[in-house]
């Protein structure tokens, strides 16, 4: 009775709706006066946007595969990432030149960045691996508060600078803007989407071409099995924490010239990770990504369309929906297995 | 005599003994603990206690988890503070706006709106699982204190509800015919006498018939299931209840405090929820009071103590301090302070009576 | 079959050309069988024989991908778990599913969910009537203790028991909520000779007391003693389905179980 009818009809609906979605997004649009320029202007920033959730999300993806903890500190990375560059930046501790002392600044920064997941996860997480999943979260919430604690006392709650990457190849000390079909696009925005290729592709050659991170992906597919075949757990926590930490600095990094970094820029970055990552259906990285771009995408649309003051809003009434309707992410397919 | 009932004597004496040593005693309570917990802290405690108390009865009793409790608090104090103090941009008469039964009657309102709210919500949210169910409960969390700042979407130029960012001041104080239930020391006993009836009334649900049904959904949803418990409208209803507490204490903040904005439930009051009732122990309705004033005192040692520790300490070691502090307790005392205490004393005592 | 034609009544529990699949392999294929009222009915077959999906798909936690379980007449489908357990069927768990944090007194409580009432506003207010009925509940729980040999561990945690009597618990319990028909999954695996016995003797007694009794086990000399008749599940088929005697000499279940052992 219900299988064939009940799915059918929830694809129908479900088509129905995204075109009404579509057509309300257009109509409110239109009120609006959008153009095509204007909307492609609203993707473009949305994929920027996206971008960042979704380095976020793969650092979020990674850590819950191995060890099955959400990490509420995720956003404390990239405010790391970002804050440490900014100050090493400033210090000028390279006399030679901005771009190489940037370039330092920012590798300094991601070890820093990888050292305190490690840290953290050696101290709070590994010895209580065990404990409940909402022990664990709070836990790492008690993490990101004492972060971003340390941060405020080191740093005052004023922004920091980290200037656009592209400066250093011009003269001019404010960013190239490119302006194809009318819409503005900053260099820096290029160099996140290149960077972000450029973490996934070593990402994908890490987890499918070198011994470790084949051992890596076993565990995160069947933890049991894996330690059956001799791979450590332990050492697969710790790297997922350092992975994830890595990649997190790595997004504060490349956002840091758009955003002006604050000690206090995490929460709300790791909390759009989170439905980046569970868009994504929370176990898969690439899905993740997509996840990210798409959820950048779609909250900027709505937001332009409407009132800027709700973006957020739009951001997490997807993340409802999707765990409603579509609670293993929106690109595995539905699958009854055995349960019980 | 049974245990919870020693537990709600003891209470009320002490509540009695607070309010009457803070009338009669020209220092004040606060001098009784060197002035760390003031008797505005006292309020505060009570009415935390009962959003507290809800929650244990949704996540430690029920087992499901919701970090977004602070919306359900919020849509209490919002309704409570729209309707009196925005009565007149909405054009509530005077003389309903204005008498003294009008607020009385907004808080079971307040009630039943957002325990509609939470059912709506609640029955497609609560097949969800695990982790699943804990972010659902936070994006909606966030969503309902986007629309107070936002004013829910609406222009502030054609209906300013909700203040924005700055919220709404001038809620008036509760009263009596022309009784006042002010200066704070005649508040506190209403927002302790609903705080104390909480609890009874939540011991009462927990050693019940429906107490057994959810503890049996948090043991196997399953196993509860196929003996007959209709899972789906339990958890549904706990849920109801919980933001049905949310809202009671919401309004009677919104008349202790005069005036509400966002930041006071959003993400990080519903994470302070949630660590207040695991600090005091969630399997247990006296964790709720427990929880939210080890927190709350916890915080107010910190901000006493801290910059005789650290020459020139500020606000922001506080919060180090604090993470440290929660982290601590949860690696050491995962099933909260009470438990944690009690299973350091049966450790204790085994190699005491050795040596 | 033909023999159950025999009975001028009507089956308790009809299966109906039952079939399962998962996500296209098929768990159970076309299973038709009957339980008759006041039965003892053993359902046996070598491991991955879909004796557990059957119990699953009865109990309404799987959807059945086609066919009909009938209850009284009444089809099961669409039906909800707690609605299957109300109309009168309830079941233990293989992996023994105790309420853990719950006394043994207070899970055979949960048991009787269905024949209490009390609800959140009755609970909280404490209302006599709901007292009332938690003082009777509480004497009938008292009373199937009692009846399986553990009224003196009423307040004891209900998990802290050893592994025989969380078997027994987890039997008292489903009894609580007075079912017509009650599923045993494997209720003699880890079980000692004695116990084996003891459960045996709970068996007949619950039989005795006019419930139709559903029972999958690998003990087959445990099913042989005890059983009325014997459904035998082979890779989702049903191989044979007669008395104990018959059953034991069918050339196909000789060779399902050889072929496995």
């Amino acid at each position: 009775m219900k299988p064939i009818s009940s799915v059918r009809f929830r694809q129908i609906i479900s088509a129905l709706s995204a075109l009404l979605l579509i057509a309300l997004i257009f109509w409110l649009g239109g009120r609006k006066n959008f153009g095509l320029q204007q909307y492609g202007q609203l993707v473009i920033d949305g994929l920027r946007g996206g971008t960042i959730y979704a380095l976020i999300a793969l650092g979020l993806v990674t850590i819950y595969n191995v060890t099955g903890v959400i990490n509420f500190a995720q956003g404390a990375f990239v405010m790391l990432g970002a804050m440490v560059t900014a100050d090493l930046f400033a210090r000028e501790f390279l006399p030679f030149s901005p771009g190489l002392n940037l370039v330092a600044a920012a590798i300094l920064a991601i070890l820093f960045t990888t050292a305190v997941g490690v840290v953290m996860e050696r101290l709070v997480i590994y010895p209580v691996r065990d404990a409940s999943p909402l022990t664990l979260i709070i836990i790492t919430v008690g993490v990101y508060i004492v972060i971003q604690g340390l941060a405020l006392i080191h740093w005052g709650s004023g922004a920091l600078k980290i200037p656009a990457f592209a400066t250093f190849f011009s003269e001019s000390t404010r960013d190239t803007v490119y302006r194809p079909f009318g819409i503005i696009i900053k260099a820096q925005s290029l160099w996140i989407w290149a960077t972000t290729a450029v973490v996934l592709i070593v990402l994908y050659w890490f987890f499918n071409r070198t011994i470790y991170g084949k051992a890596f992906q076993a565990s995160a597919i069947n933890r049991t099995a894996a330690r059956l075949m001799g791979i450590s757990p332990n050492k697969m926590s710790l790297l997922a924490f350092a992975i994830a930490a890595a990649v997190g600095a790595i997004a504060g990094i490349v956002l840091g010239p758009v955003t002006s970094p604050t000690y206090d820029m995490g929460l709300k970055l790791g909390l759009k990770g989170f439905v980046a990552a569970i868009v994504g259906g929370l176990v898969s990285a690439p899905a993740a990504v997509i996840g990210g771009l798409l959820l950048g995408v779609v909250e900027n649309v709505a937001a332009g369309v409407t009132k800027s003051g709700l973006k957020d809003i739009f951001a997490f009434i997807i993340l409802i929906l999707v765990l409603l309707y579509r609670p293993q992410g929106i690109l595995t397919k539905t699958k009854e297995t055995e349960k019980v | 005599m049974n245990r919870n009932l020693i537990g709600i004597i003891l209470l009320t004496l002490f509540i009695l003994f607070t309010g009457w040593y803070e009338i009669t005693q020209p220092e004040g309570f606060s001098s009784l603990t060197g002035g760390i917990v003031t008797f505005d802290a006292m309020v505060r405690i009570g009415i935390l206690t009962i959003v507290v108390v809800g929650l244990n009865l949704l996540m430690g009793y029920t087992g499901q988890a919701s970090l977004g409790q602070a919306a359900f608090y919020g849509l209490g104090a919002y309704f409570s503070a729209i309707l009196t103090a925005r009565a007149g941009v909405l054009g509530i008469p005077e003389t309903i706006a204005k008498a003294w039964w009008w607020p009385w009657l907004l808080i079971p309102a307040g009630m039943a709106l957002t325990g509609l709210f939470a059912y709506l919500v609640g029955r497609p949210i609560l097949r969800l699982k695990g982790h699943y169910l804990a972010m659902a409960t936070l994006g909606l969390g966030i969503v309902v204190v986007i629309l107070f700042r936002e004013n829910f979407g609406i222009s502030a130029n054609v209906l300013s509800l909700t203040g924005g960012s700055d919220g709404i001041p001038g809620i008036p104080r509760l009263r009596i015919g022309d009784y006042e239930l002010w200066p704070v020391t005649r508040y506190f006993f209403l927002v302790w006498g609903a705080a104390i009836l909480s609890i009874i009334l939540a011991l009462n649900i927990v050693n019940s018939r429906v107490g057994r049904a959810l503890r049996a959904i948090h043991s196997s949803d399953l196993a509860a299931e196929v003996i007959g418990v209709d899972t789906a409208i339990f958890k549904t209803r706990v849920f109801v209840l919980s933001a049905m507490m949310g809202s009671l204490a919401g309004s009677l903040y919104a008349h202790f405090q005069a005036a509400v904005s966002p930041p006071t439930f959003d993400f990080v009051a519903s994470l302070e929820l949630v660590i207040m009732a695991a600090m005091g122990g969630m399997t247990s309705v006296w964790g709720a009071p427990f929880g939210v004033a080890l927190l709350l005192i916890i915080r107010e040692l910190l901000r006493a103590r801290m910059h005789r520790l650290f020459e020139g300490a500020g606000g922001e070691f506080e919060v180090v301090a604090f993470g440290l502090i929660l982290i601590l307790l949860m690696i050491f005392a995962p099933d909260g302070v009470i438990k944690g205490f009690r299973s350091l004393i049966t450790r204790v005592r085994p190699a005491a009576a050795k040596s | 079959m033909s023999r159950n034609n025999n009975h001028a009544q009507t089956p308790l529990l009809e299966l109906d050309h039952v079939t399962k699949s998962f996500a296209g392999l098929t768990a159970l294929h076309r299973v038709s069988g009957k339980v008759m009222p006041g039965q003892i009915k053993a359902i046996i077959g070598p491991n991955g024989a879909g004796k557990t999906t059957l119990y699953n798909l009865i109990t309404g936690i799987y959807e059945v991908t086609e066919g009909d379980i009938r209850f009284e007449g009444e089809s099961l489908l669409g039906l909800k778990p707690n609605q299957i357990a109300n109309l009168g069927i309830t079941r233990t768990f293989q992996n023994i599913k105790l309420f853990d944090h719950m006394t043994v007194l207070e899970n055979v409580l949960v048991g009787q969910h269905n024949r209490t009432h009390t609800g959140f506003v009755a609970a909280a207010l404490r209302l006599p009537r709901s007292r009332q009925e938690e003082r009777e509940a509480v004497e009938r729980g008292m009373a199937l203790l009692k009846m399986v040999g553990l009224a003196d561990r009423a307040h004891d945690n209900a998990t802290d028991l050893p592994f025989g009597l969380q078997r027994k618990l987890e039997i008292a319990r489903a009894l609580a909520s007075r079912p017509k028909l009650l599923l045993l999954d494997e209720p003699a695996a880890g079980l000692n000779a004695t116990e084996s016995q003891e459960l045996v003797d709970l068996i007949r007694r619950v039989r005795a007391d006019g419930v139709t009794v559903m029972l999958v086990e690998h003990d087959m000399e445990l099913v042989m003693d005890v059983a009325d008749e014997v459904l035998v599940l082979d890779y989702g088929e049903v191989i044979a389905d007669d008395i104990p005697e018959v059953v034991q000499n069918d050339e196909n279940v000789i060779t399902a179980y050889l072929g496995v052992e």
